[in-house]
């Protein structure tokens, strides 16, 4: 188990140079660059701008250079934002992707196991039909029609929260713990999809332990349906749950460019737009390599937690 | 309460009909039958016999939907299990009565260790709190001849082979003192030579408790030498009902004879190939008017096909679900004295001499 931890953990270095490679390559080949405006620059000036950043050499040493800082830790200053580095700018945007991710998630995953489990076990009740239709509504309604939607009702009609921005209610070191009246919407809007998703899962999963043999020796035995469902069924039901939690909880912490677009919120996800659309490749490198490192972790965290729940899986 | 020896389950024209899209499915049709205690009963069939649904049903465990009782009565000391509550229901479960499946290796919860599942039937049953359940789990592999039982314990379903996770059943089965174990089945998933030792196991351990037994099985090699009486099922229905002795020796039924004839005996002649029952068991959703077993019966006439058969009474224990029950039975009992005793049906269930030799893979 743990020469397993330790080979997985080595394997994330090359693994995320590899996708920061990708992702410089594809910064490169696109059109356009971070200095360039509607009226044009002289052409002295422009000139002067690529020998400062380097733009003047050929393509190997930018990306040689690039990559000795990355490996050190050091993505440089972001183009757009002069006067922060790229670290700053991910110390101080992490910390509210990561509150308002898992908050979301920990609600998807109580709204969606509860519900799941419950149509499994009445199956082809209304409460099964209600929550599944209400789950295939979750899943067919994209985000940037929902967090309008909410605010519209809930903002700008009843006034009873603000409809966007972030606000710490008690800072510690750049994060904290946020007002939940900022808090609330964005999260419910993010979890939307993924409650769609984890109740759906949570009743297939669970359909098919209930039907498993062992069940109906649990049964046999004297149990209640309660004891047969929470002791019996489900841990093996909730597998599937768990392996979708690893990169669903990656990109969720990693910031979600919709949601934080809709609520102006300072998260990742706006940056990342941010950067992209600015062409600043240094913010982009970083807030990717962030992300890379994310899902590589989760994944791993998940595969350990499989082993915890299910004894025949041995690394 | 009943006295001892007394009648311990009593079944009385049990229904247990499945609603699918192709229909009604009669899986159980007016079964009967009287358990006393502390005796065997073997239940015999081919696959989709409705032997596996009898028993369930006595434990009301039938899925439903889509699974349905929709008459009988079964009478287990006396007490109406139709008309118990479920929680009621729930302490006959595992407590009174007990049930050992026919897949040792999905019928045990493979995310759980084996001694918590062990536990968990005598904390619910007789209150036991953890340290003396994880004694009595350990005690109770121990009598089902688990070598290492305390360490062995702590192991997980996957760790251990077929034979050895049938063991474990027993035990779990077994540790509330149930006055009727119910065997679904409990050897066909095994090897041959582990089959044995699981047999033995039982007859040993019942020796032992003085439980009832009823042992369902397609092989009627298994329960040759293990039952005091045997029903043989047939499409949801009663075939033939007899001491075990008497149905071995005078079988009134074709069906049961062809049953007999499609055992492999070690006396039979070399290069003469095994008798098998033509054809399949019928779809039981569109039984034909006449006798089930009619289209594949050697014995048909006319009268199969076009009437229900009645149920002979051919002695004082044995009744016969045929029209021509008297006269197959008469041909058996004259066959059997015309043979010399040396060929005689083997009455043998497959011996073993040692159960715990065993080794776990």
């Amino acid at each position: 188990m743990l020469r397993f931890i330790i080979r997985r953990l080595l394997v994330i270095l090359p693994m995320v140079l590899l996708v920061i490679t990708i992702a410089y390559a594809l910064i490169k080949l696109a059109p356009g660059n971070f200095y360039a405006t509607e009226r044009g620059l002289p052409e002295a000036v422009e000139r002067n701008i690529r020998q400062k950043y380097g733009l003047d050499k050929s393509w190997y040493v930018q990306y040689g250079k690039t990559m000795w800082n990355i490996m050190r830790g050091d993505f440089g200053f972001s183009r757009k934002y002069q006067d922060q580095t790229v670290n700053e700018i991910l110390w101080q945007a992490a910390p509210v992707s990561a509150t308002l991710g898992l908050t979301a998630y920990l609600l998807a995953l109580t709204l969606g196991l509860t519900f799941g489990t419950l149509a499994a076990l009445r199956q082809n009740s209304a409460l099964d039909y209600g929550s599944m239709a209400a789950a295939m509504l979750g899943i067919s309604l994209p985000n940037f029609v929902l967090g309008p939607l909410l605010v519209l009702v809930f903002a700008l009609t009843l006034f009873w929260l603000p409809p966007a921005r972030w606000e710490w209610w008690v800072k510690i070191g750049s994060g904290g713990i946020p007002n939940p009246r900022f808090l609330l919407m964005p999260a419910v809007t993010l979890a939307a999809l993924y409650t769609a998703y984890i109740a759906r899962l949570t009743r297939s999963g669970m359909l098919e332990v209930l039907r498993k043999d062992y069940i109906r020796t649990a049964r046999a035995k004297g149990l209640s349906e309660r004891q047969v469902v929470i002791r019996h069924a489900l841990r093996g039901g909730i597998l599937p749950v768990v392996s979708f939690t690893g990169p669903a909880l990656a990109f969720i912490v990693a910031g979600t460019v919709v949601v934080e677009r809709v609520f102006a919120i300072p998260g990742l996800g706006n940056y990342f737009i941010n950067a992209a659309l600015n062409r600043d490749a240094p913010l982009l490198l970083g807030i990717t390599a962030f992300v890379a490192i994310l899902v590589l972790v989760f994944n791993l965290l998940v595969d350990i937690a499989y082993a915890f729940i299910d004894p025949r899986i041995r690394y | 309460m009943s006295e001892e020896n007394g009648t311990l389950l009593s079944v009385r024209e049990l229904r247990t009909y499945f609603e699918t899209e192709d229909g009604t499915v009669k899986a159980v049709d007016g079964v009967s039958f009287e358990l006393k205690r502390g005796e065997t009963l073997g239940i015999v069939g081919e696959s989709g016999s409705g032997k596996s649904v009898t028993n369930l049903s006595l434990l009301r465990l039938v899925p439903q939907p889509p699974g349905r009782i929709v008459s009988g009565e079964v009478l287990f000391n006396g007490e109406d299990i139709f008309a118990l509550s479920e929680g009621e229901m729930r302490k006959i479960r595992g407590k009174r009565i007990a049930m050992i499946f026919q897949d040792p290796m999905t019928s045990l919860n493979p995310f759980m260790r084996i001694s918590k599942q062990l536990m968990e039937i005598t904390q619910l049953h007789l209150g036991h709190t953890r340290a003396q359940a994880y004694e009595r789990a350990v005690e109770m592999l121990e009598t089902v001849g688990m070598p290492d039982a305390r360490t062995r314990a702590r192991s997980y379903p996957h760790e251990f082979s077929g034979g050895m996770r049938q063991r474990v059943m027993i035990a779990m089965a077994l540790s509330c003192e149930p006055e009727l174990l119910i065997a679904d089945e409990p050897t066909t998933a095994l090897d041959v030579t582990i089959q044995a030792q699981i047999l033995e196991l039982i007859k040993e351990l019942k020796r032992k408790t003085g439980t009832s037994v009823i042992l369902i099985t397609h092989d009627l090699g298994v329960v040759a030498g293990m039952t005091d009486h045997i029903i043989v099922m047939y499409a949801g229905k009663v075939f033939e009902q007899a001491t075990t002795r008497e149905l071995f020796a005078c079988p009134g039924n074709p069906y049961t004879k062809g049953l007999l004839r499609s055992v492999p005996d070690p006396s039979h002649e070399e290069g003469t190939e095994l008798y098998q029952i033509p054809g399949l068991p019928p779809d039981v959703a569109r039984l034909p008017p006449g006798c089930p077993f009619a289209p594949r019966c050697e014995r048909a006439e006319e009268i199969c096909r076009r009437e229900y058969p009645p149920f002979v009474q051919l002695n004082h224990d044995h009744h016969s679900l045929c029209h021509f029950a008297r006269e197959v039975y008469d041909k058996s009992c004259h066959e059997r004295e015309s043979r010399k005793p040396a060929q005689e049906f083997t009455l043998n269930a497959p011996q073993s001499d040692s159960p715990a030799t065993e080794q776990n893979q």
